[in-house]
């Protein structure tokens, strides 16, 4: 078990197993709010489910409208539990601060770590994510 | 956050509920990203408004808002609808779907909002000025608005824009603020100082958009004068492969007069090149599949203008289009109103294509119809097709995406010849 600090984004704590990227991701077009699965077939975890997991990528990309599937998703029970980025941009943090706001579902957000979460973290790694603390603790 | 009295007012309820509440919210994220203070805006825009991409929880929230009193303090427009606003039953829309378009339409009515259905509304009368605070979403509105016209807005993102409208203030940080907005990556044309094609445009967009990620990049080596509408697609698909808010063109963006004045104060970061190889690589990326009978041929993302349909209608040549393939054009009211009195409308419908109204094939049920190829002269629809329509894609020039009408299959178009590099004219098809 180690500790990494970084910047919270959103409040929240909570914990999974990781699901992680080097690519880019947008929640449009990327995500079925209705199952948590990945649609962008133009991604490389096309078919896997962000449902409970920690979704680990490097930024957001595409979309504007991404709030309101992360919304849905909060909505139909399949957020992610936490997320972790290099550079969390405002779609994904205000998208973290209305599921909370409107569906009562807390999804903590953290970027700025001291590590690369993409090259440090693996794929199934249990991951805790305190946003609200500013730390992860990543175990095997 | 210091705020001012007014917004502590609107803060403690005293403009009413949803005031209060779009101000707790735009606070929270306004203290997450280390805004001092928020910035009066002159205009907001919605892209919490196509069902097909809202779902559900998009239509509780407006209604929610309008419940709650929610009036628009500052001038707000709309993204495009779900469905074509006027023949969504002919567009096989279904009711159910239809129903909750048609509830979002009316809460947004109810706070007062301006009903343009439009990705452009900068393009339609509601554009902002060189420096001014804007509170916007619509990833290719935001990015154009940024690099072309020099407004200023971060993209913003759906509930948020409702409630900057509601407010008239947004967080600021980010793009709000000149030290933000210079360059920090060099993107270098070279492509032997030859002009862009038309079809082009959307091709460096699409490689910008996935290379640049949230880096402000400035492109140096742009030849000639790129239209309005070639700006418009290259920027909606750079704004889909990436984040990207902002690019600096060097002698386009009014904050890039010269290299130097794009770079402001920070240093050179990385330098990336586009070649005549880059340029076919990425082309080749937009197709899923390289050839195919095409059902649809779909044209308008961002909406098409009056000259992008001028130029199909004249492409056409007064041929028709292929008996089990559709050519469908999403524009705006504005420009659709326009073609019916031009006549051009009724020529295009002639010939078997049709023209749909505020919506785009992103966003409308597209896929009720069962098509299997789609092909299309944006950048953007390329990216997002595959899942909004569910359907193979390939990317061609408006010319190319004519002859496919026309045949029903890619075909090379007759105009092949008047496409050859360094010809000025060359591409404007």
């Amino acid at each position: 078990m180690k500790t990494f600090k970084g910047k919270g984004v959103t409040d929240g704590k909570n914990a999974g197993p990781a699901l992680v990227t080097g690519q880019m991701f947008g929640f449009w077009g990327g995500v079925d709010p209705a199952t948590g699965i990945i649609i962008d077939q133009r991604h490389e975890l096309y078919g896997q489910s962000i449902k409970g997991k920690v979704f680990v990528f490097p930024e957001g990309r595409g979309s504007t409208v991404g709030a309101a599937i992360i919304l849905e998703l909060a909505r139909c029970g399949n957020a992610p539990a936490a997320i972790i980025n290099h550079h969390t941009e405002g779609i994904l943090a205000a998208g973290g601060i209305l599921a909370d706001k409107f569906y009562n579902t807390k999804l903590p957000i953290i970027d700025g770590l001291e590590i690369d979460p993409i090259t440090e973290i693996k794929t199934g790694d249990w991951v805790e994510v305190d946003a609200t603390a500013g730390f992860i603790t990543v175990g095997k | 956050m210091i705020l001012t009295q007014e917004e502590e007012a609107m803060l403690r309820g005293d403009e009413g509920e949803a005031a209060k509440l779009a101000m707790e919210i735009l606070v929270k994220v306004g203290e997450k990203f280390g805004a001092k203070r928020l910035v009066p805006v002159a205009s907001a825009h919605i892209v919490l408004a196509m069902y097909k991409s809202i779902f559900d929880a998009g239509v509780e929230v407006c209604e929610k808002f309008a419940a709650m009193g929610a009036r628009f303090r500052v001038p707000t427009t709309l993204d495009p609808s779900g469905m074509d606003t006027q023949k969504w039953r002919e567009f096989k829309t279904p009711d159910a779907y239809a129903e909750k378009q048609l509830r979002v339409a009316k809460a947004y009515e109810q706070m007062g909002a301006i009903m343009s259905w439009t990705c452009l509304p900068h393009f339609t009368g509601s554009a902002p000025r060189f420096g001014e605070h804007v509170g916007w979403t619509e990833s290719s509105a935001v990015a154009f608005i940024n690099s072309v016209l020099g407004a200023r807005s971060n993209r913003e993102t759906a509930v948020l824009d409702v409630c900057i409208g509601i407010t008239g203030r947004t967080p600021e940080y980010g793009l709000h603020l000149q030290e933000n907005r210079y360059g920090k990556a060099l993107v270098k044309m070279e492509i032997g100082g030859r002009m862009l094609q038309t079809w082009e445009y959307p091709v460096l967009g699409y490689f910008l958009g996935k290379t640049l990620g949230s880096e402000i990049g400035v492109v140096e080596g742009l030849v000639g004068s790129p239209k309005m509408d070639e700006l418009k697609s290259m920027l909606a698909a750079a704004a889909a492969t990436g984040p990207l808010a902002m690019v600096h063109l060097v002698g386009i963006t009014p904050e890039a007069r010269t290299r130097a004045e794009a770079f402001g104060p920070n240093h050179l970061e990385r330098t990336v090149t586009v070649t005549e190889e880059t340029l076919k690589t990425t082309r080749a990326e937009m197709c899923t599949v390289k050839s195919a009978k095409i059902d649809l041929v779909a044209l308008g993302c961002p909406h098409y203008s009056i000259a992008e349909i001028q130029n199909v209608v004249k492409l056409l040549a007064g041929r028709k289009v292929a008996a089990n393939t559709e050519l469908w054009i999403y524009t705006t009211k504005q420009v659709r109103d326009l073609a019916d009195r031009m006549g051009i409308m009724a020529e295009l419908l002639g010939l078997g294509g049709k023209i749909a109204t505020e919506t785009c094939m992103l966003i409308s049920p597209v896929e009720t119809w069962g098509f299997k190829t789609l092909m299309t002269d944006s950048g953007k629809c390329s990216y997002y097709a595959p899942v909004q329509c569910k359907t193979d894609v390939i990317f061609g020039s408006a010319a190319e995406c004519v002859e496919a009408a026309v045949n029903g299959r890619v075909v090379a178009p007759q105009q092949a010849k008047s496409r050859l590099p360094g010809d000025p004219e060359g591409g404007r098809a």
